[in-house]
């Protein structure tokens, strides 16, 4: 970050002979520490936000555990009555919420960065569409019953084989430009759209019509530790993978002729961070379905709240996608108990109007 | 020979995109200490060339080389350090202030996992200074007029310290005032060694501000050379299409070109 050997803001100023360039606004030194400020201030509130939402969701459900019971069993002290209750269903359902909001944030504000728009989101390659027509096939083809696994290892590989035939299509025409990519990507989620679709109306039972829409939808019930297991690792290292091209990211905002001429790597560059948001994105999808919103809704919120730079809109996506789902799916489970919503419906629920609501107070929109 | 190996140089350098022929058989070499005025009508093939000369676009024939070394063989990072570059696009979209964008100048001098040094902003300051920006470093460069972002990238680009320095257009969206800045900006990066090559269109401020002329037409270079050899009716006649007179300015001490009417006649057949 900055050093504070330039915060004096009046030293940047022109000299008093140049009445036109004149001496910088007093104050702007002020305004970059109070900008300092506010990231710490707001990382504060997102740990502390995180860490409840994460009490609360293990704290709720059909048997009320009190907030300290449920701060113990989560710290490791399994003595406690609902230990059991804890450890087996609400805390791996719980940590799934978190791995899979924190991974779709992080990889909502890669594509947005990559692609300069902020309507993009993580399946705006076809990812996730890739990831459905491998899944749907899974669970009407009855392959799902060779073991629980082969629902999410199916999803995740039909995650990254969907951005390798974007690659592949990209390199027949030998244009690796992100507009092309886009186009590409537009194309393959509606083939993947009527793959599904095609599946779906000639499945052979309701039963595994159920488990299509449900999956479809995005829902997290009944994540067992080995869901937790999938998600984390691949959502970890992804994520810390891609903290190191943050400089990189925010060059390349600029657009791809100012970032070539600062020295990125642009093709690189870009085909590492779109494999990692790939990897995200599949990761995510894998265990808890397609769930909409947290990608393009959470960087939105953070970037709102503290600019577009990526050295703290992305960990900021990651704590505030994790607390975000986790709540989110608290509700799906509680809102209209015993009637369940499912955790994608309700993202959805919430999701669209916080959009409406960046959306009406972007200062361009309300300038325009 | 030597003075041109501090510089960028361009060795039949050629273009084609989609089968037709942008830049044809280029060659120009800019020493250090020296700016290079790239003029020419529209649609000459400047800003293409210019890509070339950056390293941004790859030449379909001929080679360029930075400080006696082929562009091509250097990473992007390691031409940065040697090359700054600014595109004629001056959009900015993204609520970064003008500062960040200045500071993602050094982005080519620290390592990926290594943080910013206090010399990074050291330099960032001095070339918001230079570039005549400091007044808006705090400012988002969203709410900045294109004059005032044109001056942020050209403080990026000197916040690259290079030894070549490329701008296409530099001066095209800025008022009166900001282009004798901008265009003096350059002369005191000549005087420091820099080698300067810059896309301009007043052909007057051209030849008041460049060492030497670069005449581009139809992809090809016409002629290249002090100003007052490549300004001359004639060739304004027949390259721009246009009657003028030019004749010495003696405020200046430059060319005055003054264009009387468009020349119908004078201009080439395949402009037509």
């Amino acid at each position: 970050m900055s050093s504070p050997a330039v915060t004096d803001g009046d030293r940047l100023g022109g000299s008093p002979s140049d009445p036109y360039h004149g001496p910088a606004p007093p104050g702007s030194g002020r305004d970059r520490r109070r900008r300092r400020i506010r990231v710490v201030l707001a990382f504060a509130v997102f740990a502390v936000l995180l860490v409840m939402a994460v009490v609360i969701a293990v704290s709720l459900g059909p048997v009320r555990i009190p907030f300290a019971d449920t701060v113990r069993a989560v710290l490791g002290d399994d003595s406690g009555e609902h230990a059991a209750i804890i450890d087996s269903i609400r805390l791996p359902r719980v940590l799934v919420a978190l791995f899979v909001g924190a991974a779709l944030g992080v990889a909502g504000a890669v594509m947005q960065a990559l692609f300069r728009n902020p309507l993009a989101e993580p399946g705006v390659l076809g990812v996730s569409s890739g990831a459905a027509v491998a899944a749907v096939a899974a669970i009407v083809s009855g392959a799902t019953a060779a073991g629980s696994w082969v629902l999410p290892v199916g999803a995740f590989v039909g995650a990254l084989s969907a951005l390798v035939l974007v690659y592949a299509v990209a390199a027949a025409r030998r244009d690796r430009s992100i507009a092309t990519l886009l186009l590409i990507g537009i194309a393959l989620n509606a083939l993947f759209g009527a793959v599904v679709s095609a599946m779906v109306t000639n499945a052979p039972d309701d039963e595994a019509l159920r488990g299509v829409v449900f999956w479809l939808n995005g829902d997290l019930v009944a994540r067992t530790w080995t869901h937790v297991q999938m998600v984390a690792a691949p959502a970890v290292v992804a994520v810390a993978a891609v903290l190191a091209f943050t400089r990189d990211l925010n060059v390349m905002l600029l657009g791809e002729a100012h970032a070539q001429a600062s020295g990125v790597d642009v093709v690189r560059i870009r085909r590492i961070l779109l494999v990692l948001a790939a990897v995200l994105t599949g990761a995510a999808v894998a265990v808890a379905g397609i769930i909409g919103f947290v990608g393009l809704v959470i960087p939105h919120l953070i970037r709102l709240l503290l600019g577009p730079d990526h050295r703290v809109l992305l960990p900021g996506a990651a704590l505030v996608g994790g607390a975000f789902l986790v709540l989110a799916d608290l509700l799906a489970r509680m809102l209209f108990s015993p009637v369940t919503l499912q955790t994608g419906t309700v993202t959805a629920f919430l999701g669209a109007p916080i959009f409406l609501l960046l959306v009406l107070r972007r200062r361009r929109v309300v300038r325009a | 020979m030597n003075e041109t190996q501090t510089g960028l140089c361009a060795d039949r350098v050629g273009v084609d995109i989609d089968g037709l022929t942008i830049v044809d058989d280029v060659s120009l070499s800019v020493p250090g200490g020296e700016v290079l005025g790239l003029i020419g009508p529209n649609g000459a093939g400047k800003t293409t060339l210019v890509r070339v000369l950056a390293g941004v676009a790859v030449p379909s024939r001929g080679s360029v080389t930075v400080g006696g070394a082929p562009i091509t063989r250097f990473r992007p990072a390691e031409r940065a350090r040697r090359l700054a570059y600014v595109p004629q696009d001056t959009a900015m979209d993204f609520d970064f202030t003008a500062r960040d964008v200045v500071l993602m100048g050094r982005h080519a001098h620290v390592g990926r996992f290594e943080p910013l040094r206090p010399v990074d902003h050291r330099i960032t300051d001095d070339a918001l200074a230079e570039a005549g920006a400091d007044r808006l470093a705090e400012q988002l460069v969203t709410t900045l007029s294109g004059g005032e972002r044109q001056l942020v990238q050209l403080a990026k680009a000197l916040a690259q310290r290079t030894a070549v320095l490329v701008l296409d257009e530099p001066v095209a969206a800025l008022d009166l005032r900001h282009q004798l800045h901008v265009l003096q900006v350059l002369r005191r990066q000549a005087a420091r060694g820099l080698a300067v090559v810059a896309v301009l269109h007043d052909l007057e401020q051209a030849a008041r501000f460049c060492d030497r002329l670069a005449l581009m037409d139809a992809g090809r270079l016409v002629t290249t050379g002090p100003p007052a050899q490549v300004l001359t009716e004639q060739t304004l006649a027949e390259i721009y299409g246009v009657r003028a007179i030019v004749d010495d300015d003696v405020t200046t001490g430059s060319l005055r070109i003054t264009a009387l009417d468009v020349d119908d006649l004078a201009v080439p057949q395949h402009r037509k």
